[in-house]
């Protein structure tokens, strides 16, 4: 059983509760990569991955930066 | 009597056909010299009848024509107002390689005003594959290519040159021009890193729309490579995830198509259409 709303990763929803960017990061392997993260339209700064808490129903956007062009 | 303009002349004439009046401009010439242009299309049939209102143009084949004619086929073919748009518009584009050699050649072919092309690099031979460039480009500088290829292209379009290695420095400045002088960005780095330094840069400044390109590496779906937005004022083109390496290079269907999504969002944004 799941309880509560699920939050949105890139279009997705997913069923993860009480964790920081830092730990959705980790959790979908985007971490040691070039991105940006986006939570409820606004960007949240790399110093505060560690810091900001991930609360049921956001939306999160994570853009990914790769080589090539 | 039909009123008509000829080469931007208004002419009022009794004549029935376009043939009739092509010999008052072109007497010594074979038709097949000649284009004749009407209402912004090319016209094979001479013989067709002149209508009320008729726009038409005989234009001696190989010869640059007139920028005041190149404006009117140009209304005629994406509407007076949408060109005048695109007069007043400028892009800088930012590295010359895959994406930004193909963006800045579609959007001189759209008529964008201004083009401020940024790049330090040369062309070898390896970049003929995916990049806009000539074999007699290699060894000479991308960006002095690309102008050369421009005004062949429309001899109308203004561009800049800059002949820069962008760095976290550097960038500072170019936002800030692009700030103000009301001059949409677009990102078309190779290195993942300058992608990033260029959105960050992007964030702090007011106003600045940004056009990004990330993931087209492989001849993966082409329907991987999508146009996002982000913030309002920040869009990405591109699968975000195929990025170049070893094993992976980049090949020019895809690269192109990525560079034609940006180039198409910018072209949106120039015509008023902020959503993707």
């Amino acid at each position: 059983m799941t309880g509560g709303k699920n939050l949105k990763l890139n279009g997705k929803e997913y069923d993860v509760k009480g964790v920081t960017v830092e730990e959705l990061l980790e959790k979908f392997s985007y971490m040691n990569k070039r991105i940006a993260v986006e939570v409820n339209g606004k960007i949240v700064k790399k110093d505060d991955y560690k810091k900001v808490l991930i609360k049921e129903e956001d939306t999160i956007e994570v853009v990914s930066f790769v080589g090539g062009g | 009597m039909v009123n008509v303009t000829v080469n931007c002349k208004r002419v009022s004439t009794d004549k029935k056909k376009i043939s009739d009046i092509l010999r008052d401009y072109f007497d010594e010439l074979e038709n097949e010299d000649i284009s004749i242009i009407v209402n912004g299309h090319a016209i094979e049939e001479a013989e067709r009848e002149i209508k009320e209102n008729d726009e038409i143009f005989f234009l001696k084949k190989g010869e640059i024509p007139k920028k005041e004619y190149l404006e009117r086929m140009m209304y005629a073919r994406i509407t007076k107002e949408n060109y005048l748009r695109l007069k007043e518009s400028k892009v800088m584009i930012l590295g010359l390689g895959g994406l930004g050699s193909n963006i800045a050649i579609s959007l001189a072919r759209s008529s964008v005003n201004k083009l401020i092309l940024v790049d330090y690099d040369i062309v070898d031979i390896t970049n003929l594959n995916r990049q806009h460039y000539y074999l007699k480009d290699v060894g000479g500088k991308k960006t002095a290519a690309l102008k050369r290829q421009i005004e062949e292209i429309n001899p109308f379009i203004d561009v800049e040159i800059l002949d820069l290695k962008v760095d976290e420095e550097n960038i500072k400045s170019l936002v800030l021009r692009c700030q103000r002088e009301d001059i949409i960005l677009c990102e078309a780095f190779d290195k993942a890193h300058l992608k990033e330094m260029v959105f960050d840069e992007v964030l702090l400044s007011d106003r600045v729309k940004l056009v990004m390109g990330s993931g087209m590496a492989g001849y993966f779906s082409s329907n991987e490579i999508k146009t996002r937005r982000i913030l309002k004022r920040i869009y990405i083109s591109g699968d975000e995830k195929n990025e170049i390496n070893e094993n992976l290079s980049l090949m020019s269907p895809r690269v192109t198509l990525c560079a034609m999504h940006q180039a198409n969002m910018i072209i949106r944004l120039i015509l008023g259409e902020a959503e993707v």
